[in-house]
């Protein structure tokens, strides 16, 4: 079966795609898919860090976008929404998913994938270490503090933007990122004196 | 690890989707849309006398389960007199009210929150896993909490706020003594296995309690222990005479630190209560006025005074965070968020 293209007009307004996919366009649909996978994507390796159902919560986001378009009113951007419906994800697996030790034993979580081969042994077992630290901090704090800090301090929105995306008040991403630096800072200086 | 290794360490992270898994995406996901629905069943075709009793017996179940069903629960007015205690519990829920107090326990409203109105008195809730949540209006403000233990004590001119081992510290100065007197109901103490283990306060000795009259509240009562510290009934002559003034019995100040305050101030913000929120930000202030998140909680006092349209208000506190404030952030922030409120329209 030969490969279909998508029919990608990347002049054409973003309401006109949103309209046209809504109606059942599934040209327009794959034209939004491709316009924002890679996003939706990092957003997802931010939150939940290597884990090797990104490619199944990507698709879940957009398969829970598809029926949700009729509903969007462009009180927000397409991208805002998107990441509305991909920190919701992003929370279910996490609460479903089992917490990370400090070893990273999860085998949800693809350290390997991270590790560039072209590395020492030792720098590689540096790095795998500094990824697993990292990740088991980030697993102590709850999804709401930890989808804050990353993209408000990860990924450098305002916390405008971050109470846009997790549908709170600015006041109240602010409070969230604040108590999750302390949080973080608080256990990662527990963590050094062990 | 600090907090900014972790942020490097995510940001380090690969996210790159590339050709190949975009591709198979897409085609999963166009496979999940052009699945077909699930099929609907062929309806079955009930022999018409089946269905006639099945629709008779559900009836019969209907009748007999709906009609035994309980009443809502009424409002309930909780009273407490100077030197006891009423205990009302309702679904896994238990308050306990102080006296002197006096407290109403609204009806069910079929909202899974069991709401009640403290006038006076402290009133301490203890919550089981799954019971509803419990929304305390006191001095005008709502607090909604799901914490095992919480407690608010009520006074003229004062709202505290109590939870964990604060309220526990608070129900155990103010065990009640009876003596004399067979309690109503005895029953096992709420436990709180989430409350850190505190040594026994050590019981003063206590002049004995007349015993209460009898008590038209329907709700139990309970009597353990000695009350240390409280003043006995000053003597009547005239046993027609009006009660006395109520006894006073010194509480102890609870007092939270300011990260915990900072942490109750979103809970309140996740729960549409912006007045809760700015209630307990503004303790922050007068009660840490040192603390480093002083500056924080101006700003985001700053940002609520702007939700409510007091323009004035907003830019006068962030007049202070970029006076006071250590932080280079916060200042850029506050400077930003002043130049939109000094902006004019457009």
């Amino acid at each position: 079966m030969n490969p279909r293209l998508a029919v990608v007009t990347p002049l054409r307004d973003e309401r006109e795609l949103v309209r046209l996919a809504a109606a059942g366009d599934r040209d327009a649909f794959e034209a939004i898919y491709r316009a924002h996978a890679d996003r939706v994507f990092l957003l997802l390796t931010r939150l939940v860090g290597p884990d090797r159902e990104r490619e199944d919560m990507l698709q879940e986001v957009f398969l829970r976008l598809h029926p949700a378009l009729p509903r969007f009113r462009g009180e927000c951007t397409l991208q805002t929404f998107l990441y509305q419906i991909t920190t919701r994800v992003a929370v279910d697996h996490l609460r479903r998913r089992r917490p990370v030790d400090a070893l990273g034993a999860d085998p949800e979580i693809d350290l390997d994938s991270e590790i560039d081969p072209a590395l020492s042994p030792a720098d590689q077992a540096a790095r795998k270490e500094e990824l697993a630290d990292a990740l088991g901090l980030l697993a102590r704090l709850g999804p709401k503090l930890r989808v804050a800090f990353v993209l408000r301090e990860v990924l450098g929105m305002s916390h405008e933007e971050v109470a846009q995306i997790v549908q709170s008040h600015p006041a109240a991403a602010r409070m969230r990122v604040a108590l999750a630096r302390r949080a973080l800072a608080r256990l990662g200086a527990r963590k050094d004196r062990t | 690890m600090s907090e900014r290794e972790v942020r490097d360490a995510l940001a380090s992270l690969d996210g790159r989707l590339g050709d190949v898994r975009r591709e198979q995406s897409w085609r999963a996901i166009e496979r999940a849309l052009d699945a077909p629905p699930a099929r609907a069943r062929p309806p079955r075709r009930w022999r018409w006398p089946v269905a006639v009793g099945l629709a008779a017996a559900l009836g019969a179940v209907w009748i007999v389960v709906i009609t035994r069903r309980p009443a809502p629960l009424a409002a309930t007015e909780l009273v407490a007199g100077a030197g006891h205690r009423t205990v009302y519990d309702r679904d896994g829920v238990v308050l306990t009210l102080l006296g002197p107090g006096a407290a109403t326990v609204a009806a069910d409203g079929g909202d899974d929150v069991v709401h009640v109105r403290v006038a006076r008195g402290t009133l301490i809730a203890d919550r089981a896993e799954a019971a509803p949540a419990v929304a305390i209006t006191a001095g005008g403000n709502t607090t909604i909490t799901r914490d095992p233990r919480f407690a608010v004590r009520v006074e003229p001119t004062t709202v505290v706020l109590g939870t964990g081992q604060r309220a526990r510290e608070i129900v155990e100065r103010h065990e009640l003594v009876v003596a004399g007197a067979t309690p109503a109901e005895a029953t096992t103490a709420p436990t709180n296995a989430a409350a850190p283990a505190e040594p026994a306060p050590v019981p003063s000795v206590v002049p004995p309690v007349p015993a209460p009259e009898p008590s038209n509240n329907p709700v139990r009562l309970r009597a353990r222990g000695a009350l240390p510290r409280v003043d006995p009934l000053p003597a009547s002559d005239d046993p027609a005479s009006p009660p006395s003034a109520p006894r006073t019995i010194t509480l102890p100040d609870i007092s939270l630190d300011a990260p915990e305050l900072y942490r109750r101030a979103e809970a309140a913000l996740a729960v549409r209560d912006p007045a809760g929120a700015r209630a307990l930000l503004e303790r922050i202030l007068h009660e840490h006025p040192d603390d480093e998140l002083v500056a924080a909680a101006r700003y985001d006092l700053a940002l609520l005074a702007r939700a409510d349209g007091d323009l004035a208000g907003a830019r006068a506190l962030l007049e202070q965070v970029l006076a006071t404030s250590p932080s280079r952030d916060l200042r850029a922030a506050a400077a930003r968020l002043h130049r939109q409120l000094v902006a004019p329209p457009p």
